[in-house]
């Protein structure tokens, strides 16, 4: 127990900070939220007079869009298969690393995290050739197993497993590094006495390794699940949100929207969408991890 | 001269929660003080008071004459030895105890020359490049006493200095501060818990309970003399015995145990108001005697015996209380074993039961 | 049948491997072939003869040299200042005592749930009514602080023991002196892991420059990317030299530093 700080002391530490943080965060956040109710668009943005209170029209309107619609449904798409995809390869990976029988553990996982520090554009764009259907190396290490060729960016039924494949190759890593940290907290002894009791490996796996990452588990799914709400970066390079808005996520509607239309009341209801979509979705699994704790 | 006076201070934590209550000392200059008290007591709150680590909530602080209520740390001329060293692990130890002087801006010639003086004093002279890191606990140590005494304040603060330390070493760095104490003549206030740390280095002891200063003594007086039970039970190891009883009149007044095992007369004169009020009897494990000669005779069954060579300290029990007794050696001291034993009755001290002050 | 386990694992770890490292190695060779030659079927996992014309022409006619200018000088500046900012926060949030810090605190961690895209309209108009679009600040002063880094620095700052800071007191430090010369130091190990996820944040951040950024010549690496790859669709190699050179020097920073940016992660996932 010290004294109190002076109060110039915190002012001095934390007002530069909490400066930035209120002016380029929280006041903004505050001013979409009200200009969501409002017309803004093109000619507000010349004129502040041409500006209206429109009330719930954009959100009413939003929810009358077909291309909104298209947009969630994509978004849904991508988070619901990607996701858990995407996290399941993630523990894959972290016990594959973290099995006794390998060495050079550090090697393999820098490499396997190479994807992730890499810059998203790059990426995708690497990406885009990979899935060329003529040239593209998949297509070509498909014919080997009799598979394809697949138009992968150009059928809209293939465009969002494309970018699905893509995000879970890049991404897997992150988490991968974070469960094995998870993996390596639990005790040796747990699976020693499983062991001794004959569990197999399966088994042990089922029955030790997973109920004790539970904590990592919500965790690592709670951020995932929030990531990849915002998708943006891999359509806009790779698709543009096409083939036939196959696509188009949310974000990438609200940035065309905000900064290609300039419609900017209609693109921050949206991004309230968008907001209260991943509230809803961080508290539905919260709530199911406390029902599965019982 | 660099006394520190204490005029009622005091200490609220937001909400109510008192850690000190009206604390009154004066500390003479160059004497060796100590705080002791068992944790939670207040003591180390009230250091860091006359640190300026916490806020004096009441009453006043003087250090050197002058009012320090709200003159901040580095302004009182004071420096502190903390419990767990504080020291800077990203500095070397030169740079460690140097710090302080640069931040005042002292000439380099002048740093150097009092950082070898104090690294002379402490015998870490060889040390000064290495990090705190390469450092043992008693390297360690040194090096913070050693932060402290470059600055030449006027007074020395410690905090629990030596309890981080192994039992050996900790014997060790207790000689050298006192030690070190005597040669450089400074006014040092220092806390502890240990009472035997209390006993061997200060001038004089303040031993505190519940936020609430007990007795203010010389060790010996605090020793022979101690204003209530809690003093007597905390100063002196093993602890003093205590025996619950009352005072019964009787043909005469007298003490007995509760479960009458044990008959006490009394003076007259001091007791008589007593009469059938719960006492509490206190005796020194030294005051137990087996001599052939002993008075007051009881029998007493041996439950644990602790040879230590020149002594034994014997436990058994009086009344169905363990009591701690220290002996002369014998053979014949075994578990189980039946010893006629007494009490010196001039080694007697009576607590009143409820306030715990004693009676005299 | 362990020794048939052993190989199954790690035939898969390296499978892995392999998968993961792929589309590096072909975007290396590819940039390094000549025009068209990396369209061809079956694909060519290697160039027959190096040619490094693709960067020669990157570098002169298509203004990379800005754009790579840009880059750096945008993840430089936000890094800095990211550092500053957020380490003082950090540390007072960690270190001071003030009536209200413990909900302050709350209230700032409840709130990165929003996704940073609400805000991106809004802070476009404020910095274009500040004059700021098309500067290099448009993309360091929103990045100056953020609660990510905040979170970051007090976590590691709890584990500086108070009497160390005590002791500075005593010494005759200032508050200030306290941070620059006691907590600073003492705070590298979490300084070079937020400067790292700044840094690199900073460096492959697409959608912030992409709108901040109108004028050509104030493009980062990933927007400039983004723009030639929809302008030279077909010059598969030049844009594969266009990544590498967007890839390289994060990856080297990365590298260098990957045990910071680990732990960093590792930090970010403890939970309250």
């Amino acid at each position: 127990m010290i004294n109190k700080t002076k109060l110039s002391a915190v002012a001095l530490f934390l007002g530069p900070s909490l400066l930035i943080i209120a002016l380029f965060f929280f006041m903004p956040v505050i001013a979409a939220f009200a200009m969501s109710f409002t017309d803004f668009d093109i000619y507000a943005l010349g004129n502040l007079d041409y500006l209206r209170f429109v009330a719930f029209k954009n959100y009413s309107t939003l929810l009358s869009d077909p291309l909104f619609w298209t947009a969630i449904k994509n978004t849904f798409y991508f988070v619901m298969v990607g996701g858990p995809l995407s996290v399941a390869a993630s523990l894959a990976a972290a016990v594959l690393l973290n099995s006794k029988f390998i060495r050079f553990k550090g090697v393999f996982r820098l490499i396997y995290f190479l994807p992730v520090v890499t810059t998203h554009v790059a990426v995708a764009i690497v990406w885009r050739y990979i899935y060329h259907p003529r040239f593209g190396l998949l297509n070509y290490l498909l014919g080997f197993i009799g598979l394809g060729p697949v138009d992968w960016l150009g059928d809209p039924n293939w465009s969002m497993p494309a970018i699905i494949l893509l995000v879970v190759w890049k991404n897997f890593g992150y988490n991968m590094v974070i469960f094995i940290a998870g993996l390596q907290n639990i005790p040796e002894e747990l699976y020693e006495a499983a062991s001794i009791e004959g569990a197999s490996a399966w088994q042990q796996f089922k029955h030790i390794t997973i109920p004790q990452l539970a904590p990592t588990t919500l965790f690592i799914s709670v951020i995932t699940m929030i990531g990849y709400f915002q998708l943006f970066a891999e359509p806009y390079v790779m698709t543009q949100g096409g083939p036939l808005n196959s696509t188009l996520s949310i974000v990438l509607y609200m940035y065309q929207e905000g900064f290609r239309w300039w419609n900017i009341g209609y693109s921050t209801a949206l991004a309230f969408m968008l907001t209260i979509i991943i509230l809803i979705g961080t508290s539905i699994q919260f709530k199911l991890q406390k029902e599965r704790n019982g | 001269m660099s006394e520190v006076i204490l005029k009622n201070v005091g200490k609220v934590y937001e909400g109510k929660n008192r850690a000190v209550q009206s604390v009154n000392l004066e500390i003479n200059d160059k004497e060796f003080v100590l705080l002791v008290g068992p944790s939670g007591c207040g003591k180390s709150t009230t250091l860091r008071m006359v640190a300026g680590l916490e806020e004096i909530t009441e009453g006043e602080i003087y250090i050197d004459g002058k009012l320090v209520n709200d003159i901040p740390p580095k302004d009182r001329d004071i420096a502190m030895v903390f419990q767990n060293y504080a020291l800077y692990p990203h500095m070397t130890v030169f740079e460690n105890m140097a710090f302080g002087l640069k931040l005042r801006k002292f000439p380099m010639e002048k740093i150097n020359e009092r950082v070898n003086e104090a690294a002379k004093i402490l015998s870490i002279e060889h040390l000064l490049e290495r990090k705190p890191k390469q450092l043992s606990g008693g390297q360690r140590q040194r090096v913070a006493v050693g932060r402290a005494i470059v600055r030449k304040p006027k007074v020395f603060l410690f905090d629990e200095p030596l309890s981080n330390l192994d039992a050996k070493l900790r014997v060790q760095m207790r000689t050298e501060l006192a030690r070190l104490h005597h040669q450089l003549e400074t006014t040092v206030v220092y806390v502890t818990h240990d009472q035997t740390e209390a006993m061997t280095l200060g001038n004089r002891i303040v031993v505190m309970k519940d936020g609430i200063v007990q007795q203010v003594d010389s060790p010996l007086n605090l020793y022979n003399n101690p204003v209530n039970q809690f003093v007597a039970g905390f100063i002196g190891s093993p602890a003093m015995n205590f025996i619950e009883g009352k005072i019964v009149n009787d043909d005469g007044i007298k003490f007995t145990s509760e479960m009458n095992v044990l008959q006490i007369p009394l003076d007259e004169k001091v007791f008589s108001k007593y009469v059938n009020s719960k006492i509490t009897l206190g005796i020194r494990p030294e005051h137990f005697s087996d001599e052939d000669n002993a008075l007051n005779k009881i029998r007493i069954t041996l439950d644990v015996v602790e040879q230590m060579g020149n002594e034994v300290f014997a436990h058994f029990a009086i009344d169905g209380k363990p009591i701690i007794s220290r002996l002369k050696p014998k053979d014949t001291f075994r578990i189980g074993a039946e010893v006629e034993i007494s009490l010196d009755k001039n080694h007697f001290y009576f607590f009143e039961s409820e306030t715990g002050s004693r009676i005299v | 049948m362990a020794k048939v386990k052993k190989y199954l694992v790690l035939a898969l770890v390296i499978f892995v491997a392999v998968i993961t490292f792929l589309p590096f190695l072909w975007m290396v060779s590819a940039s390094f072939m000549p025009t068209g030659a990396s369209n061809t079927y079956p694909p060519k996992l290697f160039p027959e003869k190096f040619d490094f014309s693709h960067y020669q022409v990157l570098f002169s006619r298509l203004n990379l040299t800005r754009y790579l200018l840009n880059s750096i000088i945008i993840s430089l500046g936000a890094t800095f200042f990211s550092l500053f900012l957020n380490s003082m926060g950090g540390y007072a949030f960690a270190k001071f005592r003030f009536s209200k810090k413990e909900s302050l605190f709350k209230f700032l961690l409840s709130s990165m749930i929003i996704p940073g895209q609400v805000t991106m309209l809004p802070v476009f108009l404020l910095l274009k009514n500040m004059g700021l679009i098309n500067t290099y600040w448009a993309i360091i002063v929103p990045g100056m602080a953020s609660i990510f880094g905040i979170f970051l620095i007090r976590q590691y700052a709890f584990s500086i023991p108070d009497s160390m800071i005590e002791a500075a007191k005593m010494d005759g430090a200032t508050e200030l002196q306290i941070y620059l010369k006691v907590i600073l130091p003492l705070c590298k190990p979490i300084l070079v892991t937020l400067g790292l996820f700044t840094f690199m944040g900073t460096w492959n951040d697409f959608l912030w420059p992409l709108i901040v950024m109108t004028d050509s010549n104030m493009y980062t690496l990933p927007v400039a990317l983004a723009n030639l790859s929809s302008e030279h669709v077909q010059d598969t190699e030049m844009l594969m030299a266009g990544s590498v050179i967007t890839i390289v020097p994060v990856l080297i920073v990365f590298l260098a530093l990957q045990k910071y940016y680990i732990k960093g992660i590792m930090m970010g996932s403890v939970k309250e």
